[in-house]
């Protein structure tokens, strides 16, 4: 049996995206059909992201809210067709946790479901590059997606409250990430620990929007310090974000990070008691990751942000060579 | 007038719901060490509520825009709160640049001035050398972070930073190897980051972008 190669795999899941794409842009008439898509050479519209409410930082494409129901469905069918299903699993409980608060806000900046913008810079294809924006409040998905390859750096994934509930069911959109960390920071020696804990407090992500092409010193504990535990929860932690993008595209991604993590730092700002607020980074040479829990307006836990970067390839443009 | 107060204090209270930066002002420092010199940016983000203090800092006639001779005086001013010093020696910086937004977007309480200052030439010899700088502009109502940038020449590389704890301070450890004194240098050092990089990198993005149209590049 001759075994089915990752890249094809990756070539496939771009195709699906591009007709979900085609499926959803039918859909709508000419005026949302110009609104929704962008000049792949668009660079304002590629960088117009925020964690910010949608009523702070004005964003482009069609309004979620200004959608048929049917044209609703079918964008967020072309979201979770270029993610995997947990990393769709995940957006969709950031995007609820904006409806809630929606629900106990009176006044203020716009919030809930309607306000997430969906838009697509260039052409949707299986075999040309474009890139799916997908975002409001608290979350930018950019996937560029372009034949076997498909990357989702820079993204902006956060939430706000991270803990809610909806049908007497707890819903944390970012648990997983919280306790991995949390268990990395706790499996470190004394010596270990002493050099990924930075004793100065991060009161927000250092490479956040706006930051694109910054490269920052890294800091920490080097994974090559790392034994072989620590290393698989190294790796674990950063799935929670390499794996938000489809399967087969996140699979030679984690390869890729995995190849650099002797040269993979991990950092930690406050407490280390599972529960606690604390601000983390995890750097290589391909990846950042920042955690920034935002100690304004209550409890710095139930509001938090963290971005996924590729100081090498973001925005899906480094070259391949072929 | 009661009225409006109570609207205005319902929007405040709803805004402090949704815990977005206020009341406070994040000052982001970026910290590079070239061949020859250092370059200090600093990025201002004022919160809603402190936007238009600062706003009247920097739009002295009080025509509501921040024209250029304004923003250098208001970039001259908060220069006049930093400190940067290498091995002990006091290094003034010199104001580069600004990029100074307008009104209407720094009152959203998310736009950012960026303020751009650099040393004189400094000659860094082989072997370990300490960065010191600090950061005293508006503490009252600011947060700060600080951070070095990745040292754009191979010679040249930080081996620590260590921050106060709201990171007003940092100190950054530095080690430059030989190859800093072979190495073909510009008199104006700072000029390769800021020109040659970004034109390689405009080069290289069209480059891809042409050859993505063709269908024989990747992403």
């Amino acid at each position: 049996m001759v075994p089915v190669r990752a890249d094809a795999l990756s070539a496939a899941a771009t195709e699906k995206a591009a007709k979900a794409a085609d499926a959803f842009l039918a859909m709508l008439d000419e005026g949302q059909r110009k609104a929704a898509v962008f000049a792949f050479d668009d660079e304002a519209q590629r960088a117009r992201w925020s964690n910010l409410p949608v009523s702070m930082v004005k964003r482009a494409g069609l309004r979620m809210g200004d959608l048929k129901p049917e044209q609703r469905d079918a964008a967020l069918r072309v979201v979770a067709a270029v993610l995997s299903k947990s990393g769709y699993e995940k957006i969709a409980a950031i995007v609820e946790a904006d409806e809630v608060l929606k629900e106990g806000s009176k006044g203020g900046p716009a919030f809930g479901r309607d306000e997430f913008f969906v838009s697509f810079v260039g052409k949707p294809s299986a075999t040309e590059p474009w890139m799916l924006q997908y975002g409001g409040h608290h979350l930018a998905v950019n996937a560029t997606l372009h034949g076997d390859q498909g990357v989702l750096t820079p993204t902006l994934i956060a939430a706000q409250p991270a803990s809610y509930v909806r049908n007497g069911k707890t819903i944390r959109p970012m648990a997983t990430e919280i306790d991995i960390a949390f268990a990395l920071v706790n499996s470190l020696t004394p010596e270990q620990k002493s050099k990924a804990v930075i004793g100065a407090k991060f009161t927000d992500l250092v490479l956040g929007p706006g930051r694109d092409g910054k490269s920052i010193v890294p800091e920490g504990v080097k994974g090559s310090a790392l034994d072989p535990r620590q290393r698989k929860l190294l790796v674990e932690l950063v799935a929670q974000w390499a794996g938000i993008v489809n399967e087969a595209s996140a699979a030679p991604r984690l390869k890729e990070i995995e190849s650099h993590l002797d040269d993979t730092w991990f950092a930690w700002s406050g407490p280390t008691q599972p529960g606690s607020a604390a601000y983390f980074r995890v750097q290589g040479p391909t990846v950042v990751i920042e955690f920034a829990p935002q100690s304004l307006g209550g409890d710095p836990n139930n509001h938090i942000h963290s971005i996924y970067r590729d100081p090498t390839n973001e925005y899906g443009r480094k070259p391949t060579g072929r | 007038m009661k009225r409006i107060l109570s609207c205005a204090l319902a929007i405040l209270a709803a805004w402090h719901a949704s815990a977005h930066r206020l009341d406070e002002c994040l000052q982001g420092t970026f910290i590079l060490v070239a061949s020859n010199r250092v370059s200090v940016e600093l990025d201002l983000t004022p919160g809603v509520a402190v936007a238009d203090g600062i706003l009247a800092m920097a739009d002295t006639d009080r025509d509501g825009v921040v024209g250029p001779a304004e923003s250098t005086a208001f970039a001259s001013m908060v220069l006049r709160s930093l400190t940067l010093g290498v091995d002990g020696i006091p290094r003034p910086l010199a104001l580069v640049g600004t990029a100074f937004p307008s009104a209407a977007e720094l009152k959203t309480g998310n736009a950012v001035i960026q303020l751009e200052y650099e040393t004189a030439a400094i000659d860094l010899s082989v072997g370990k050398h300490r960065l010191e700088y600090t950061n005293r502009w508006e503490p009252v109502r600011s947060v700060y972070l600080a951070n070095a940038l990745m040292p754009t020449h191979h010679s040249v590389h930080v081996t620590g930073q260590r921050r106060s704890t709201n990171q007003a301070e940092l100190t950054v450890e530095l080690e430059v190897d030989a190859g800093l004194r072979s190495a073909t240098t510009t008199p104006h050092g700072s000029v390769w980051p800021k020109v040659v990089v970004p034109i390689a990198a405009a080069l290289a993005f069209g480059a891809w972008l042409r050859a993505s149209r063709r269908g024989c590049g990747k992403t």
